[in-house]
């Protein structure tokens, strides 16, 4: 179980890097996570939807409504150029976490 | 049997209640259950548990709408239970339109706009149609008007023969009371009482029972004496107050102009909506018993005003046919002299504000045509405003389209929609008015200013006001939103959703018609503002006859102070270097002027007939620089030319039939007989909106009280301070006032200028709702053709070129509104002009001037859009499918 903590602080990049790969929805966004993370990261739908209309309304992300050819109605989201610039951002902070933390853990100082 | 559609109908349902979810978010939570839902049937799972898994991975309704409405900047609670109070739809419908910002900002602002115009014009009718219909006999209480009818016409005056209110009430038990009114003359005149000293306007006088015909209240006093005695005067309690302070009135001596009257009694202080601002009232005996003109039955001088209540029951008709021929009862011999016939007509109280008596019947006044054009215009950008929204609306309908389909693909029905749609449209309408009502506050001071008339913003609280204003949002509301609401409602949701329903082609075309609409009707008020203005520059410009400039006068308070002296008084004037030129005369042109009966020598019956008539000295022509077309003008030397010679003006000369200026020299007039010695070019007495009268003139200095003087422009408070150590030193005790002339001329435009301004206001608030409909309309068809304008800037448009692409296609439109506003303001505007004696040429150059404004601000509005546009991304552009 991964804290709700560090859930939450990594779903704003996640979801900016999922959709820098192209349009989706959020169901899918949600599959998607979920395999990536080998099922440590389940998303419910009451954690990312509010979390894209928080992309929406900060203009990282538009969204639109499409049909499917099986007649279901779907909204999708994409990244715009200002969440292709966030994005960068994120990565960039994320990256000098990691490295630290790798540096740190490497080697790991063993118990006495 | 488990029926996962309802279950999922009802779970929506749970879901509408939560005020923080919008039907988007709603859509989007249902797309995912049903995708949760296919995974699990495709898994294996039945039907039911698919769904009630399904459901347990969302989380219950209510954290659902917690975790979203923390999103919303919307504090809930208190706010959720009110909203709580409304219908489910008419919450959906407020959330809407906060959440449409732009489209309802839009909206609401026009709307407000037109309503507030409405309820300033509003204001003003009622206003306008309440003078002097409230007093509580009003039905029952006439004026009687004077017909006469003669060789050279028929006329109907105000003003009648003096003694006829007391014969009505002795002959006459039909009658119940009888006033004679008069006013205190053309000036404003001098009242003071120790050292308060002021000039009034309100003056009148009147007999006993004014105060019973126009039911003013006698708040102290003996009803027994009240303008009973001579030399009696009745104050209002404002103007009791501004003379006596906190002392009693009563019993005190004031004077009003040259009489001294005691004070019987206070009355209340007139409304604002009454002509008769009976602020000082004299008793009539006090000028009757002194003036002889006011005494007998005298067909030459009317001048009375003589107000009648009837008995009710009374038939008004019936009592005029009896007192109808009264004038050939007591004035017969001279009536018959002068070949004349009078009559007395009645005229309705209620009818004296808003029509004028003519020989054919009582005729709608300058003023109501006012409040018709007025109420004409309000009602058009009421129209305006409306079409705006439906345009607004229709536009907006295809941009909302994929949530109408998310809507009806839930299984929401038709008649939800559309009393949902509506519920927003009345929202919007009563928001507005709210606001309307604000803004008509604001502004009610300064378009107080503007109309000239006493508005009361408490007017807006009357139960007919309001109602009439509910009434009328509600009609709006619904009139606006339920085209919107049917063509949205009757969208097919496959086909909104794809996108399929840009450009229904019957919806464009209205939208268009809309637009045009809106700037004919724009372009005609624009021009018939030009129009207004034109004809006001155009009189104002037009040469006189006469000289006005630098023409300064002063006024004396009575005839009679120059009879002997005037000439010395001049001269006194004329010491100082800057006073080039000075004469004494009973008048100045644009002020007031009477007029006298004459006729040629033994030709009374054929040819009497009252001409205006001026008392002037020897130096008027000259001071006025009048030309003399025949003859001469009045010679010092010649001492016949005092009071015994009469100088006319061309108009004056063709009146008595004389071919030519040449041939009335030397003609005599009247009795007495009195030759004419010259004949002066016209000249122009009034505004242009009148004609030239004819005209005549006689040196009689017994009726002098003006003195006019020609003067330099340099150091004019120097000689105004000559001039007012003159007038003192020579009438110690008189108020000193002086005018000029050209100012005082040009104030008889200000009814003009008035609706000039007016006009100008309401034609900036026409143009204002059509350049809102335009910019949203700019906005929607600029969006439209986002996909083509990408096209063509990849295919190397330049931006400058896409932008008058899209405006050319709004300049065709309004061009084409153009087309149909000329001739509605040519015809309009014709019969305006026909008012005014001295028009101007019809201007075709300010039809153009309003086509070439109306399309420049067509272009500003529209550019914005398309520049927006015209400068977008193209890929992004292209990707918009």
């Amino acid at each position: 179980m991964i804290s709700k903590a560090l859930v939450a602080a990594s779903t704003r990049p996640m979801i900016l890097s999922i959709l820098v790969r192209g349009e989706d929805y959020g169901y899918q966004i949600i599959q998607r996570v979920k395999d990536i993370s080998n099922g440590s990261l389940e998303w419910s739908d009451n954690m990312l939807y509010p979390v894209l209309h928080r992309l929406e309304n900060d203009g990282l992300i538009v969204s639109r409504w499409k049909v499917s050819d099986g007649g279901r109605l779907r909204k999708y989201y994409r990244l715009t150029d200002k969440g292709l610039r966030e994005l960068e951002v994120e990565r960039g902070q994320w990256l000098d976490v990691h490295n630290a933390l790798a540096r740190l853990w490497e080697p790991f100082p063993a118990r006495d | 049997m488990f029926d996962p559609e309802k279950a999922i109908r009802d779970w929506r349902k749970s879901l509408q209640r939560s005020a923080a979810l919008g039907e988007s978010d709603i859509a989007e939570l249902e797309s995912h259950l049903r995708d949760e839902m296919d995974r699990r049937a495709a898994a294996g799972a039945d039907p039911e548990s698919a769904f009630r898994a399904a459901l347990e991975l969302s989380a219950a309704s209510e954290a659902l709408g917690d975790e979203f409405g923390k999103n919303r900047h919307r504090p809930r609670g208190p706010r959720s239970a009110l909203l709580g109070l409304f219908p489910a739809y008419l919450r959906l419908a407020l959330r809407r339109t906060v959440k449409h910002k732009g489209h309802s900002l839009l909206n609401v602002l026009a709307l407000t706009v037109g309503l507030a115009a409405c309820g300033l014009v509003l204001l003003y009718v009622s206003f306008e149609t309440s003078v002097d219909a409230f007093y509580k006999d009003a039905d029952r209480t006439y004026r009687v008007n004077l017909y006469r009818k003669t060789a050279q016409g028929e006329e109907i005056m105000a003003g009648n023969y003096t003694p006829l209110a007391p014969t009505l009430k002795e002959r006459f038990p039909q009658v119940e009371a009888a006033a004679q009114v008069f006013s205190g003359g053309f000036e404003p005149q001098p009242v003071v009482y120790r050292d308060r000293a002021f000039k009034e306007t309100n003056i009148y006088a009147a007999n006993p029972d004014l105060l019973r015909v126009l039911g003013i209240a006698l708040l102290r006093g003996d009803p027994g004496d009240a303008l009973v005695r001579k030399d009696t005067v009745l104050l209002s309690a404002r103007t009791a107050r501004k003379y006596f302070g906190p002392e009693d009135p009563l019993g005190k001596t004031i004077r009003v102009n040259d009489r001294d009257c005691e004070v019987t009694g206070i009355v209340a202080n007139p409304p604002a909506n009454t002509q008769f601002q009976h602020d000082i009232v004299m008793s009539a005996r006090t000028e009757i018993e002194r003036e002889e003109f006011l005494q007998g039955w005298r067909p030459g001088i009317a001048g009375t005003m003589t107000l009648v209540m009837l008995k009710p029951g009374v038939d008004p008709a019936a009592f005029e046919a009896l007192i109808r021929d009264l004038p050939h009862e007591y004035a017969a011999e001279e009536l018959r002299k002068l070949g004349a016939v009078n009559r007395m007509v009645l005229q309705p109280l209620k009818k004296m504000y808003l029509y004028e008596p003519t020989a054919e019947g009582l005729v709608a006044s300058s003023r109501l045509v006012h409040l018709y054009i007025f109420s004409a215009i309000a009602l058009l950008i009421l129209v305006l405003a409306g079409m705006n929204f439906v345009n607004l609306s229709t536009a907006r309908s295809i941009r909302r389209a994929g949530e109408v389909g998310v809507r009806k693909a839930a299984g929401a029905t038709r008649r939800q929609l559309v009393l949902q749609f509506l519920g927003e449209t009345l929202v919007t309408a009563f928001l507005s008015l709210g606001l309307a009502v604000l803004a008509v506050l604001i502004v009610l001071p300064a378009f107080k200013g503007l109309a000239g008339v006493a508005l009361d913003g408490s007017a807006l609280l009357e139960p007919g006001t309001v109602a009439a204003l509910v009434g009328l949002t509600f009609l709006l509301g619904i009139a606006s939103g339920i085209f919107p609401a049917l063509f949205l409602a009757s969208f097919q949701p496959v086909v909104v959703l794809k996108g399929r329903l840009r450009t229904g082609p019957s919806g464009v075309r209205l939208r268009r018609a809309l637009v045009v609409a809106q700037f004919a009707i724009s372009s005609t008020l624009i021009i018939a503002t030009l129009i207004v203005a034109g004809q006001v520059g155009y009189m104002r410009r037009q040469p006189l006859g006469f000289a006005k400039e630098q023409r300064l006068a002063i006024n004396f308070r009575t005839w009679g102070m120059m009879t002997e002296n005037y000439e010395a008084v001049k001269t006194e004037l004329l010491r100082h270097p800057a006073i080039l030129a000075a004469t004494a005369c009973s008048g100045v042109p644009g002020k007031g002027i009477n007029r006298t009966y004459y006729y040629p020598t033994g030709l009374q019956a054929e040819k009497g007939q009252a001409l205006r008539s001026l008392r002037a000295d020897h130096d008027f022509f000259e001071v006025f620089e009048i030309p003399v077309a025949a003859g001469r003008g009045f010679r010092k030397d010649i001492v016949t030319d005092t009071y015994n010679a009469l100088v006319l003006n061309e108009q004056g000369a063709k009146a008595f039939g004389w071919a030519s200026a040449e041939e009335a020299v030397g003609k005599t007039m009247t009795d007495r007989p009195i030759p004419v010695v010259g004949i002066v070019k016209d000249f122009h007495w009034w505004g242009l909106q009148r004609p030239i009268e004819p005209m005549v003139v006689r040196v009689a200095p017994d009726l002098f009280r003006y003195i006019a003087m020609k003067v330099e422009t340099k150091d004019l408070p120097g000689t105004i301070a000559h001039i007012k150590s003159v007038y003192e030193r020579l009438y110690p005790g008189e108020i000193f006032e002086y005018f000029f002339v050209d100012e005082a001329f040009d104030r008889q435009y200000a009814a003009e200028v008035r609706v000039g301004a007016l006009f100008r206001v309401f034609t900036g608030v026409a143009l204002f709702i059509a350049c809102l409909g335009l910019f949203g309309l700019a906005a929607f068809t600029a969006e439209q053709r986002t996909k083509e304008i990408g096209i063509r800037k990849t295919l190397g448009a330049s931006v400058t070129g896409i932008v008058s692409l899209l405006n050319r296609e709004f300049a065709k439109w309004v061009l084409a509104a153009n087309v149909i506003a000329w001739p509605a303001a040519y015809f309009a505007g014709r019969k305006w002009l026909a008012n005014f004696a001295v028009r101007m040429p019809m201007p075709w150059g300010l039809f153009a001037l309003a086509t070439v404004l109306a399309l420049a601000v067509a272009h500003l509005t529209v550019s914005y859009q398309s520049i927006r546009a015209a400068a977008a991304n193209p890929v992004e552009s292209l990707r918009y499918e």
